[in-house]
């Protein structure tokens, strides 16, 4: 793969042309957002630049304040369980096949007994502060109208953190009740809340678009396109951040699917929790052709 | 699952990659004389012969669009004279919205001369008489062509306009095909010394046309040797 991304990297090279008059002159595209910054345009702002007749980086930075409501989800209480229980493993002396076992047991008999609706809910949101920065590659379809103008296909990659801020309740039962609680009392047990203040999650993302952009009275820019998006949020060894991660990649930006995995960091001792999703993204950008 | 991302990245490099070697229709061809490159000097001033924008109704070029075509002809006309002085040259248009003595010296001198220049075009062999064939590659070839010689009583315009440079730059468009065709001629010499012939695959609306022009003259501009 790191072959084929350099095999491109050299075929851009070669095929920048030497003349590249850009769009009536004018190579430079400054942009705003209209969709995911619909309350504070200018908090999402991308940078463009013509490369050459063909190829255009971008930049970009979003500043972005939003309300989550979190679902419950049976992979959520299912993954949460998963890395609370690593944390007694030791303790218990018990295998990671016997927590899963135990897990899953635990997960039929609350399926089978209780109701959803009742018993999981959150009524409060979360407050996600975000702020991403980007920068991408576009290559432009069209070769006799130079480079910010016309179809184009473009690779993206995003960066940054969310910072959480909200009390959520996690219904999930601690490892201790699995070994010392009898059957019917660990469920009782499992009620915890989680006041979560200026926590930090990681999140990066890779998507691809395809889209046009228009050129208007001279100077007006209509950016148009549409895609898919992989992100995944990471948390490193707090079983809550790994459950709030959990619960971003899915609302905040993915939405297809999630896949998610934990991993045991050998070198510092702590568990990663990962959560990667696979959605869909659209965008409508209004920018100003500068120079 | 943990090679999912890289199976992403693989792909969209993949997309990428081919993407940026498939090839667009469309072309842009460079002709010239030998000696114009050399010429940027002697270029002060060009007169510009009625630039037309025309539209079709068909790919075939038989009906012709004139509603949709006079909303651009102004627009054409001033955006030649704007663009060309922004790429360093100094064209002056002269055509049938000129006003004064610039229109009688329209119709008494240069639409002769137009006829001429096309005529001249018809009967050399070159590209853009099949260009309707749009088997060319996207790339610019420049590349030096046997000049076909104008009527010798032309040369005597050049004292009245103090210009040897005569230039017909015209777009025609339809849904399908889009071309533009400019051309600049020496008339001390009773040649043409300059063609370019741009395709597009594509209608040419008003942000288009603007490009079109544009970058008409940043290939000149480009063109020759500083």
């Amino acid at each position: 793969m790191r072959k084929l991304i350099l095999f491109t990297l050299i075929a851009f090279s070669v095929t920048f042309q030497a003349f590249s008059q850009g769009v009536l002159g004018k190579k430079a595209v400054v942009k705003v957002n209209l969709f995911n910054g619909f309350r504070m345009p200018l908090n999402d702002v991308q940078f463009e630049y013509a490369l050459g007749k063909k190829f255009s980086i971008t930049a970009g930075y979003s500043l972005l304040a939003s309300n989550i409501r979190p679902e419950y989800r049976l992979d959520y209480a299912y993954n949460f369980l998963q890395t609370s229980s690593q944390a007694t493993l030791k303790k218990y002396e018990y295998t990671d096949y016997e927590i899963g076992y135990l897990a899953s047991q635990f997960l039929d008999n609350r399926a089978y007994n209780y109701d959803d609706a009742e018993v999981f809910s959150f009524p409060e949101k979360l407050n996600v502060q975000s702020s991403v920065w980007s920068i991408g590659l576009r290559s432009y379809k069209s070769s006799i109208f130079s480079a910010p103008y016309g179809r184009y296909f473009s690779l993206e990659y995003l960066r940054g953190k969310q910072k959480v801020t909200g009390n959520i309740q996690i219904p999930i039962p601690r490892v201790d009740d699995f070994v010392v609680g009898s059957y019917n009392s660990y469920y009782v047990k499992s009620q915890r809340k989680f006041k979560v203040t200026d926590r930090e999650i990681n999140t990066s993302s890779f998507q691809m678009n395809f889209g046009k952009q228009w050129v208007k009275f001279d100077v007006l820019t209509i950016d148009f396109s549409w895609g898919l998006v992989y992100s995944f949020t990471s948390a490193t060894n707090k079983a809550q951040d790994g459950y709030i991660a959990s619960i971003l990649a899915r609302n905040n930006g993915a939405n297809f699917g999630s896949f998610p995995h934990t991993k045991w960091n050998t070198i510092s001792s702590t568990i990663d929790y990962r959560k990667s999703a696979l959605g869909m993204n659209i965008f409508l950008r209004v920018g100003y052709l500068l120079f | 699952m943990r090679n999912f991302s890289k199976y992403i990245l693989g792909l969209a490099s993949l997309l990428l990659f081919l993407i940026s070697c498939s090839s667009s229709k469309g072309f842009i061809f460079a002709l010239h004389t030998d000696s114009f490159q050399n010429k940027k000097s002697e270029l002060q001033k060009v007169i510009c012969i009625n630039p037309t924008f025309r539209k079709f109704e068909d790919t075939d070029f038989d009906d012709e669009d004139y509603e949709f075509a006079s909303k651009f002809k102004q627009l054409y006309n001033s955006s030649i004279e704007k663009y060309s002085k922004k790429n360093k040259l100094n064209y002056e248009v002269y055509s049938p919205y000129s006003e004064g003595e610039k229109l009688t010296s329209y119709y008494k001198d240069l639409l002769p001369l137009k006829s001429a220049i096309l005529k001249s075009l018809n009967v050399q062999d070159n590209p853009m008489n099949e260009v309707e064939s749009n088997t060319y590659k996207k790339e610019i070839i420049q590349k030096f062509v046997v000049p076909t010689m104008l009527p010798a009583e032309l040369a005597e315009l050049v004292g009245k306009y103090d210009t040897p440079y005569f230039s017909l730059v015209d777009i025609y468009t339809s849904n399908g095909k889009s071309y533009l065709f400019h051309v600049i001629v020496d008339l001390n010499l009773g040649r043409i010394e300059y063609q370019e012939i741009k395709g597009y695959s594509g209608l040419v609306k008003k942000s288009e046309m603007k490009m079109f022009v544009y970058d008409s003259f940043y290939l000149l501009d480009k063109f020759f040797k500083k």
